[in-house]
């Protein structure tokens, strides 16, 4: 603590040693065609002089004759000039085409040309006219190599991100999230059963300057405890020297489900095939059988005698035109020695289904200070969201994406006075009861500050950073179920809450040194750094029923069987990092990295790990041949190689514990916890990377092609044990799997004739996923993960589909038939034929894991109109629906206790009949009536989508000038308005859960029509 | 000046790096406590076994399933479906494998730490641990048997009968040279069996420990061994006697006593009744809800085990309704006590699950049992007389006509009066070598769409082995036909 106070007092000193008595020197700041830049920023290097620009470029500046002056402007490149004799200095600034020259690293920036990392950017261009909820969503289609999902379609959910690949088999694939230099908490709140609230949703667009995806090692391994799968590194607006800018920005959009999905039974078609059950299996006439359902069965009944008007149920929860809105305001402004920029934000957005929404509002504050050699910059932010959910993905009878498939049309959802039939008499609940009834919200609060201070030492090109930063995150949930309908009938109604706590603070100290050498000839780059986060999560949760009266909704108003649960855990990280670069004329450059890491979920003598990485990068249109030409303007060679680590296994893996948590009889009931295993550590991926990046016809054409390849060994994850252990898992390092594939990226300006410019920009990625190593057995037999529907094994993609191979429907039966099959591995494949579903043997039938990931844009550019379309596209994977297996059933799950889909009419009905729907069957069984886990519901997921359109145009300067606006830009934003899918059968959303390949009862991802407005002054 | 301000950002730089290390990554360890210091006393070894009843009330296992199962399979109810669940308790086997494997050995496992622990090192009263220990024994014995009863190929055709496969019996916890055990037979599995039982008996006969009958004592162990070797003799008869002399042991022994006609429905909803010999302890908080056993009779939408009623055809065998027909006017076990009730249109069983949020104790065993057993082993030695007798104790409690005669037949039927809905009636079918009768050829679901229901031998008289076991552990054999 003293030696805090002592370090500020010298730094209140150091803002004390200006001042000397010069010349003026004065000038305009232009861009190349001559514009005036506002708000220039103008420094005499090596002093805290600066000024800015005024309205019309002009400044005027003391410095004396010898003294360097920086011209600097955001998005321009700087450039510095060296005052003569003239005490006027013009100066014009020439476009840095956003973030090209600079490019975001782990720890800072760097000039692209010296850095032989594989990175992309996400700048203000893409991020301005955001409809979108999460900021994650603006790399959708934009990254080579990164591929992205939306489980849900409520908004708020986390997305799902894969960068290159997958190598966790029983753990997190996710990439690491850094904001401003630290890392942050990723991750969601939510329990499974109600959509997960993401918490990078809590960070508001608007306060998003770029967001950098790290892939190769060099990049990634300055994250070396968790870059394994990739760095997303957000960088947050701050001020800039100029004027005080108000920035205004508001947009209302309307959201429908993307894709429709299939169809379910009308009531007469539903009765015709329970009809025809009977008739084929109990030996029924078809009138004695429809006599039977229209007496015997309650439904088919009450419809009957309602005059059989079918019920829309999956209409009925559908939120037509949900409306999505978002109004921004920010002020930023400065000077040379200070700027600052805050900024307020509001998001609210309903989902296509009644019932769930997400409301959220942010507030920032940035401020920047120089005092002499130091710099104080803290960032923070602060937002709270509130998701309103329902019950999603399975088959939760409250789950209104289960209704359209589950609840039968002809049960009722309103008396005929037009109240609500509740208790409902069908199996399935009420769900537009429930979602007017029932609550299930979350309510995240985060908070995140990122405060530094930089020294400039002494020494020329030393410099000292530390940086301290938290983030918190509050997130307190609120469930209750009312006692008339659905799941808390038994209860009497219930209520649960709980609230949880994630505290993380983190300091880093970096020293820094940049040199060049000898004419410019060598440029020396080294950083020493070392860090140490420390995490903290408080719970607390608590529980009753049955409150004494209607319209209560919190516990305390739940006086029966309350019950509580509290606890705590926490983790901590000590790394230590050094990095290297070195460049010799920019024609070679060089770059080590070296991160050793500490993490205590790991056994003492096992907790640290040492990542290497080592990169190498010719830029070859440096070179005396390429210099001149006029086809190549630039061209570079690059390579890497290194490695990155995972911790990502739960708390407390490595000690075999006893836990406290249950009870008996009212007393404590202790039992094995984790089977421990003291000697895990580190898993590690070795990660090579060569590129080639260049640039033609005056930068007209640019792009990168490349090669990855990630070897992930000693895979942290939970090996099966035999159950007959008491233990299902234990954690071990052991496993590995390859991922490879080729990147390439490119962007070309076709045309460009006066105001009109086109451009054509895409990417496409190929991922070749390979389990090389499993866990073993003590007799040497690798561990398959087999399941239902999926298997891992050496040699194969993770959780590659294994499943019954469906032959098809007997003409002459209309009984399904599957080849006996077989992997080969286990059994001998073969094409034989059986119908039984039993005989017949699981093989692998395909992976789950997209093999090529690409997007294509096209950009039309005229004066301030632009239109920007963004096609992407998912391929070579197959998508699993397995709730067919119930809804396509020909038997009694689909006729009689639920309800079908509308392909179940082409069923097989008489010999010669030539369907893939089998004949119906009096049977709730899948295995006998055919429907059971087999390639009958796994299709190709290969899908094109027209995920971006957005036509903006920018009022020219001159007319809004006299409104006194800087700019003006109104803009109409289609999002995921157009969806083919390649393979005929997928008439349901191919967009799915990339864990698991299936398509699954959330709530429909949303097509968006919305428009909007910017404008600044 | 400059000299101090280098010192200074070097100290300030170099702050954080010297107070670190790896000390400083050394977990909080708040919630859970290191297994090696986890059992120092008497406590808390019994702290410890207070898991594995804790685990005995897992939803897939004694809170539901594992009482469907001996169930639903039968003449006496059915899985009408509604929510997806039971299919598989009802005959509908997927070969991914089904049951409560995992959670029995999760059970056994605890019973491994209780009875692995070093005893002698504990604090506390010795005859209390030996007592913690004994209780430990029999659970061991009783969730063995529950295994080897689903899953043993003994009454399956082909398979070999005694000597078939069984179960792995597992004595340790974490023994390294026994992680992937293989399957042992059906016959070594028996003797384990009976010899966990007499072992627990032994160590529980000082009493040192009063617990109510929430608990394993000896008296429970005697007469889960009774079950036990009632089954038994099933593959090989000299256990008939072994099951009567432990009956007659509880029914002279044990203070419970059979509950009267008047007590007969109280009994279900009074914890720790005087007929119980071993409940599972359930509570409000423990809140199964719409997962309990109570509510899959009681529920609507989650509910779905319902009494299977016959629809007239010449072949069918009597349902509930046609044996209780004879007393229905007196008997409390059925409709005339509300013992039965309706729900969306079929009747099911409400009177042995009266609170549907499922915290009333689940009934393990019950002293009733033990004068079907006995009489049955004392038919079996050829003692009719003396069968008739304890036969009849049972209907006499019951407003029931009393037998004539003692048959087999008669004991089983008063067997399934007595116990329907409780978990045995599948096991009495299958161990008297009886196929699944056929009761409702619409409601049942019936083996591979061929109109009958599973014949004796068939497959389906034993679960599928899991997936997850069968990955994890080479050495396990799949069940036939599966």
């Amino acid at each position: 603590m003293k030696k805090l106070v002592n370090l500020f007092s010298l730094l209140l000193l150091m803002t004390g040693l200006i001042g000397f008595a010069q010349n003026t020197v004065s000038g305009v700041v232009s861009d190349t065609d001559g514009m005036p830049l506002p708000g220039a920023t103008v420094v005499v290097q090596g002093t805290s002089i600066g000024v800015t620009t005024d309205f019309d470029g002009n400044y005027a500046i003391s410095a004396s004759e010898g003294d360097v002056l920086v011209f600097s402007y955001v998005g321009y490149v700087s450039q510095s000039v060296e005052v003569g004799s003239s005490s006027t200095v013009n100066v014009s600034l020439e476009s840095s085409t956003a973030l090209d020259e600079v490019i975001v690293t782990g720890i800072g920036t760097q000039e692209r040309q010296r850095s032989v990392a594989s990175t992309v950017t996400i700048g203000e261009e893409v991020l301005e006219n955001l409809t979108f909820i999460s900021p994650d969503q603006a790399l959708n289609g934009r990254v080579a190599g990164l591929r992205m999902a939306n489980i849900s379609g409520t908004p708020g959910t986390a997305s799902q991100i894969r960068i290159r690949g997958e190598s966790s088999i029983t753990g997190n694939n996710a990439p690491l999230f850094v904001v401003d230099g630290v890392p942050i908490q990723n991750g969601s709140f939510g329990n499974g059963a109600t959509p997960s609230i993401g918490i990078l949703s809590m960070i508001n667009v608007n306060d998003i300057e770029s967001i950098t995806v790290l892939k190769d090692a060099s990049s990634t391994s300055v994250y070396g405890n968790r870059g394994s799968n990739g760095v997303i590194v957000i960088t947050t607006k701050k001020g800039s020297a100029g004027k005080v800018t108000y920035q205004v920005s508001s947009s209302y959009g309307w959201q429908n489900k993307a894709v429709e999905g299939r169809q379910p039974l009308s009531g007469a078609q539903r009765l015709e095939l329970a009809a025809e059950m009977m008739t084929n299996d109990i030996g029924f006439s078809q009138d004695a059988a429809l006599n039977w359902m229209l007496t015997n069965r309650r439904d088919f009944r009450d419809w009957d005698s309602r005059g059989r008007v079918d019920t829309d149920w999956g209409d009925l929860v559908t939120n037509k035109d949900a409306p999505v809105q978002s109004y921004d305001i920010s002020a930023s402004g400065g000077d040379a020695d200070q700027n600052f920029r805050v900024s307020l934000g509001y998001k609210d957005s309903e989902a296509t289904n009644l019932g769930s929404s997400f409301e959220s509002i942010s507030g920032s504050v940035s401020y920047t200070r120089k005092f002499g050699a130091a710099t104080i910059q803290t960032n923070n932010l602060v937002s709270n969201g509130k998701q309103l959910g329902q019950l999603e993905s399975t088959a939760y009878f409250g789950n209104p994406n289960l209704t359209k498939f589950f609840m039968p049309m002809t049960e009722a959802a309103f008396n005929p006075d037009g109240s609500y039939l509740v208790p409902h008499p069908a199996s399935m609940h009420h769900t537009l009861y429930l979602l007017e009834n029932n609550i299930y919200d979350s309510d995240v609060t985060r908070a995140l500050s990122n405060s530094s201070l930089t020294l400039d030492l002494p020494v020329d090109g030393l410099k000292f950073k530390t940086t301290f930063a938290i983030d918190f995150v509050l997130n307190a949930t609120h469930d209750y179920q009312n006692p008339i309908e659905g799941d808390g009938v038994g209860e009497g109604g219930l209520a649960e809450q709980d609230v949880s706590r994630r505290f993380t603070w983190s300091t880093i100290n970096r020293l820094e040194y940049n040199t060049v050498l000898g004419d410019n000839d060598h440029f020396i780059s080294v950083v020493l750094g070392q860090s140490f986060q420390k995490n903290k999560n408080h719970y607390m949760y608590a529980y009753g029923e049955a409150p004494a009266a209607d319209q209560l909704f919190y516990v305390s108003s739940f006086p029966a069987n309350r019950d509580a649960a509290g606890s705590f855990s926490d983790w901590k990280v000590l790394s230590y990092l050094g990095v290297a670069n070195y460049s010799f004329q920019d024609k070679y450059i060089f770059n080590f990295t070296w991160r050793n890491d500490g993490s205590s979920r790991f056994a003492s003598g096992y907790r640290f790990g040492n990542f290497f990485s080592y990169g190498v990068a010719w830029n070859i249109s440096n070179e005396n041949f390429l210099a001149d030409n006029s086809v190549v303007n630039n061209l570079k060679l690059r390579a890497s190689w290194g490695e990155a680590g995972d911790q990502n296994i739960g708390l407390n893996q490595y000690q075999s514990l006893f836990g406290y948590s249950g009870d008996y009889d009212s007393q404590g009931a202790v039992f094995p916890t984790s089977f421990g295993n003291a000697i895990i550590s580190w898993e590690k991926s070795e990660k090579l990377d060569v590129a080639l990046d260049f640039g033609l016809f005056n930068n007209r054409v640019t792009g990168s092609v490349g090669y990855y390849q990630r070897d992930t060994k000693d895979l942290l994850q939970g090996v099966p044990l035999s159950l007959t252990t008491g233990h299902s898992s234990q954690t071990q390092n052991v496993g590995d799997v390859r991922n490879k594939g080729i990147e390439v990226e490119l962007d070309a300006t076709v045309i460009k004739a006066g105001d009109f410019e086109f451009d054509i920009y895409g990417n496409v990625s190929t991922n070749d996923n390979e389990v090389l190593k499993l866990a073993q057995t003590a007799d040497g037999e690798d561990i398959n993960l087999d399941g239902f529907y999926t298997a891992t094994r050496v040699g194969r993609p993770i959780y590659e589909y294994y499943l019954r191979q469906f032959g098809g429907v007997r003409p002459d039966t209309g009984s399904a038939f599957w080849y006996i099959g077989g992997d080969g591995v286990d059994a001998p494949v073969s094409f034989e034929e059986t119908e039984s579903y039993n005989a017949a043997q699981q093989a692998f039938s395909g992976t789950r894991i997209p093999t090529t990931v690409g997007a294509l844009g096209f950009r039309f550019k005229f004066k301030g109109l632009s239109i920007d379309s963004n096609f992407t596209y998912v391929g070579g994977h197959k998508i699993y629906e397995q709730w067919a297996r119930y809804f396509m059933q020909p038997g009694q799950l689909s006729t009689l206790f639920y309800q079908g889909t509308t392909e179940l009419m082409n069923r097989w009905q008489n010999p010669g009949d030539i369907t893939n729907i089998p004949r119906m069957r009096w049977s709730s069984s899948m295995t006998t009536t055919g429907s059971n886990h087999s390639t009958m519901h796994l299709h190709d997921g290969d899908f094109v989508r027209l995920r971006d359109l957005t036509v903006n145009y920018n009022f020219p300067s001159d007319m809004i000038g006299e409104l006194g606006l800087d700019r003006l830009s109104v803009y109409v934003k289609g999002t995921n308005i157009w969806t083919y899918a390649f393979d005929e059968d997928v008439i349901f959303e191919p967009e799915v859960n990339v864990n698991n390949g299936q398509w699954q009862l959330w709530n429909p991802i949303p097509k968006i029509w919305a428009l909007g407005v910017n404008l600044s002054f | 000046m400059k000299n101090l301000f280098k010192l200074y950002s070097l100290i300030f730089a170099s702050l954080l790096i010297v107070s670190c290390g790896d000390e400083d990554l050394e977990p909080t360890l708040a919630m859970d406590k290191d297994t090696v210091t986890g059992i120092q006393s008497a406590d808390d070894l019994r702290s410890v076994l207070n898991s594995a009843y804790n685990r005995m009330t897992s939803t897939n296992y004694y809170m539901r399933e594992f009482i469907a199962m001996g169930d639903a399979r039968t003449d006496n109810m059915y899985s009408n479906v509604n929510s997806g669940r039971g299919t598989a308790t009802s005959m509908d086997h997927s070969p991914d494998g089904y049951g409560p494997w995992g959670t029995i050995y999760g059970v056994i496992a605890i019973t491994n730490i209780v009875i692995g622990a070093d005893h002698a090192s504990l604090e506390g009263n010795p005859a209390e641990i030996d007592y913690i220990v004994g209780q430990a024994h029999a659970i061991r014995a009783l969730c063995h048997f529950d295994l080897l009863r689903n899953y043993g190929q003994h009454f399956v055709d082909g398979q070999g009968g005694a000597n078939s496969l069984g179960v792995p019996y597992v004595k340790t916890y974490k023994d390294p040279a026994n992680l992937t055990p293989a399957r042992d037979t059906v016959l070594s599995n028996v003797t384990d069996i009976m010899s966990d039982f007499q072992g627990g008996i032994a160590l529980m006969s000082n009493g040192a420990l009063n617990q109510d009958s929430s608990y394993m004592s000896a008296a429970a162990a005697y007469a889960l061994m009774a079950r036990a070797a009632l089954y038994f003799g099933a593959v090989d008869s000299s256990f008939y006697s072994t099951a009567g002399a432990a009956a007659k042991w509880v029914i002279d022994n044990s203070s419970a006593t059979p509950v009267s006609a008047a007590a007969f429905k109280a009994s279900y909803y009074t914890d720790n009744a005087s007929n119980s010999l071993f409940e599972l302890e359930a509570t409000g908080t423990d809140n199964p809800s719409i997962n309990g056993l109570a509510y899959s009779f009681r529920g609507t939408s989650y509910g779905y085990y319902r009494i299977l009623t016959g629809d007239n055809c010449a072949a069918c065998g009597d349902d509930l309704y046609d044996i209780f027909a004879a007393d229905a006017a007196t008997d409390v076990r059925f409709t005339v006590n509300g013992m039965i009730g309706t729900q969306q249109g079929e009747p099911t069983v409400i009177g042995k699950y009266p609170t549907a949020n499922g915290s009333d104790n689940i009934t393990i065993i019950r002293v009733e049992e033990m004068h079907l057993i006995y009489a049955e082993a004392l038919l079996r030695a050829g003692n009719a007389a003396g069968a008739l007798t304890y036969l009849n104790n049972v209907p006499a409690l019951r407003g029931a006509t009393p037998y004539t005669t003692a048959t087999l037949d008669n004991i089983l039927l008063e067997r399934r009066k007595e116990f329907y809905a409780e978990g045995l009636r599948f096991y009495d079918l299958a161990r008297t070598g009886q196929s699944m009768p056929l009761i409702n050829s619409i409601k049942q679901l019936n083996d591979d769409l061929d109109g009958t229901p599973p014949q004796f031998g068939s497959y389906r008289y034993a679960y599928p082995i899991s997936i997850s076991e069968r990955n994890a552990n080479p050495n396990i054999v799949q069940n036939a036909g599966y």
